[in-house]
């Protein structure tokens, strides 16, 4: 033990300061969050009730629940496959390192830097002007229709960052072996096929790992573009039970809970994944 | 075969100009309502304007000093956060990765493992007890309370990333600096850490970015006005002044005025880091 100290101990204080953020502003709460959701605790008075796993089982007679969990697997789904399909096609639009295409990237990705409050409200107007001018129905304006609309939004803003892991990928092939490729009658379909898609898979799973996490993580555009039941994802309900509804112990008992679901779908996606990239 | 290649660099071009047009609205919404009357947005919708209301601008500001979140000082909150938050992110998370990628053993892994779990974790899964620890701490409602929440939440990734990046960096010279009689905190100071530049820009990037923007943890460290930073500035802004949209936008567009020009600027930097960060993450 004194001899693993010795050679070990100032690789471990390397590591200290990076762990002490994350267990004290990180895993503390998280973990002290969880004896709260057996409780009835409303959040700020000096006592509370045991109350065993009665707010999990009011999670399951919730009718809240369903329809926030909707709302932000929707918001995800819709979120990670057209952001996907967009960012591959730009990248494979201005792959090429001309100067317009330079430009064009620089313009692209320019909605990720700003922030996701801005690109709600920006792009909420815009629809609605696009609307008013066509004398369409706003999509943000139908119940239904909240959640795509509220994920366009986030297309807006994510596109480009998929464009950019793209064109990290595509730039990876070697040249040569197109030109090789079409030397031997490849034509530009059968390229694309057996030399680009192998290369751009790994950024494909990088890209959805990344969207999927984001998107699970819904809540800045469910507060800002349209309030209410159609936009509400699991973590501002979460909010609205804990913050202003006074419910502590329930927000908790659902944060956790949604927490698990997180790990699950997450595990699972990524896992399918990194299968499908082995057997291509 | 010609033609048909004429043809395809045809419906590139279009498919890129629609692309062009389509993201570069949301940003000529926010500049035309910024310029406007509120009478002109209402009745000319995204025509140019007329004439250009720069008082929007100034007005704007002095709003949010009647709002009593001026609009200064929430800049120079956020500009602090992000100045603090990111240079602690990245010095602790380039020590963290450098023992993490050179090291073997049980302890290293389980802590690799945790930060991996935290870039799943949402921030309203922990936000009320972190928010009850803060208070007690007496740093709710305040910059450093941010910061150092914002910390904890994005340090994880910051490691990540950094991992990858040193595994590929050659122990050799580090070997020989330490049989020369260097210490490793010296080594680490003048030989790894000088390798590490290039990612060393993917990890500002990406914290400066995620800190300058964030919501979601500000939201609920900073409940008073006067400590906002400015997305919360954003957001109370306009839900406060809904029939004031040119005044929103006027000052959508100050507070997003900075981060578009370092963008612009750095923007070789900054795509080549996300590059890197992704094929090394």
């Amino acid at each position: 033990m004194k001899r693993y100290w010795k050679r070990e101990r100032v690789y471990l204080l390397f590591l200290l300061p990076t762990v002490l953020f994350m267990i004290v502003f990180l895993y503390y709460p998280l973990i002290r969050g969880i004896p709260i959701a057996f409780t009835d605790w409303d959040g700020f008075s000096k006592t509370s009730n045991f109350v065993g796993l009665d707010n999990f089982k009011r999670i399951l007679r919730d009718i809240n629940i369903p329809r926030d969990l909707k709302n932000t697997l929707l918001f995800t789904a819709i979120e990670t496959v057209i952001c996907n399909v967009i960012g591959l096609a730009m990248a494979l639009a201005v792959k090429k390192a001309t100067k317009l295409n330079n430009l064009l990237r620089t313009l692209f990705f320019m909605p990720f830097v700003i922030s996701l409050v801005l690109s709600s409200y920006m792009v909420q107007y815009l629809i609605y002007q696009v609307c008013q001018t066509f004398s369409w129905t706003s999509p943000l304006a139908v119940p239904s229709q909240v959640i795509p609309g509220l994920a366009l939004i986030a297309i807006w803003r994510d596109s480009g960052y998929c464009m950019i892991i793209y064109i990290a990928a595509i730039l990876g092939v070697d040249e040569s072996m197109y030109e090789s490729a079409s030397i031997e009658g490849a034509t530009r379909f059968q390229q694309f096929r057996k030399i680009t898609m192998p290369m751009i898979v790994p950024a494909f799973t990088a890209n959805v790992t990344l969207l999927l996490s984001w998107g699970l993580k819904l809540f800045d555009y469910s507060m800002t573009a349209v309030k209410g039941d159609a936009s509400e994802s699991i973590n501002v309900y979460v909010y609205r039970m804990i913050f202003p509804g006074y419910q502590a112990g329930y927000g908790q008992a659902v944060a956790l809970v949604w927490l698990i679901v997180v790990f699950i779908i997450t595990n699972f996606v990524s896992k399918t994944l990194r299968k499908r990239e082995v057997e291509l | 075969m010609t033609r048909k290649k004429r043809l395809s660099s045809v419906l590139q071009n279009i498919f890129k100009i629609a692309v062009l047009v389509l993201f570069m609205s949301p940003f000529y919404v926010a500049l035309n309502y910024a310029l406007k009357t509120k009478q002109e947005i209402a009745q000319t919708g995204l025509a140019w304007p007329k004439e250009l209301h720069f008082e929007n601008f100034t007005e704007a500001i002095r709003q949010t000093y009647v709002a009593g979140m001026p609009f200064f000082k929430v800049l120079m909150n956020t500009v602090i956060a992000t100045l603090v938050g990111t240079a602690l992110i990245v010095f602790i998370s380039a020590m963290a990765a450098y023992a993490i990628a050179r090291r073997k053993g049980k302890i290293y892994s389980i802590c690799y493992t945790l930060m991996v779990v935290t870039l799943l974790v949402p921030i309203q899964a922990y936000m009320f007890p972190l928010y009850d620890e803060l208070r007690g701490m007496g740093l709710l409602n305040t910059n450093l309370g941010f910061i150092l929440a914002k910390v904890g939440a994005q340090v994880g990734y910051s490691v990540i990333i950094t991992t990858g990046f040193v595994k590929n960096i050659s122990v050799e010279i580090e070997e020989a600096a330490l049989i020369d009689g260097a210490s490793i905190p010296k080594m680490f100071v003048k030989i790894v850490m000088p390798l590490l530049k290039p990612i060393f820009m993917t990890s500002i990037v990406i914290n400066a970015l995620s800190i300058w923007n964030d919501f979601g943890l500000a939201f609920i460290v900073l409940t008073k006005p006067a400590n906002y930073v400015l997305p919360l500035l954003q957001f109370t802004f306009i839900t406060s002044n809904t029939s004031m949209l040119n005044l929103a936008f006027a000052l959508f567009l100050l507070t997003m005025i900075p981060i578009l020009l370092l963008y612009l600027f750095l923007q070789k930097y900054i795509v080549s880091g996300i590059m890197l960060g992704s094929v090394k993450g």
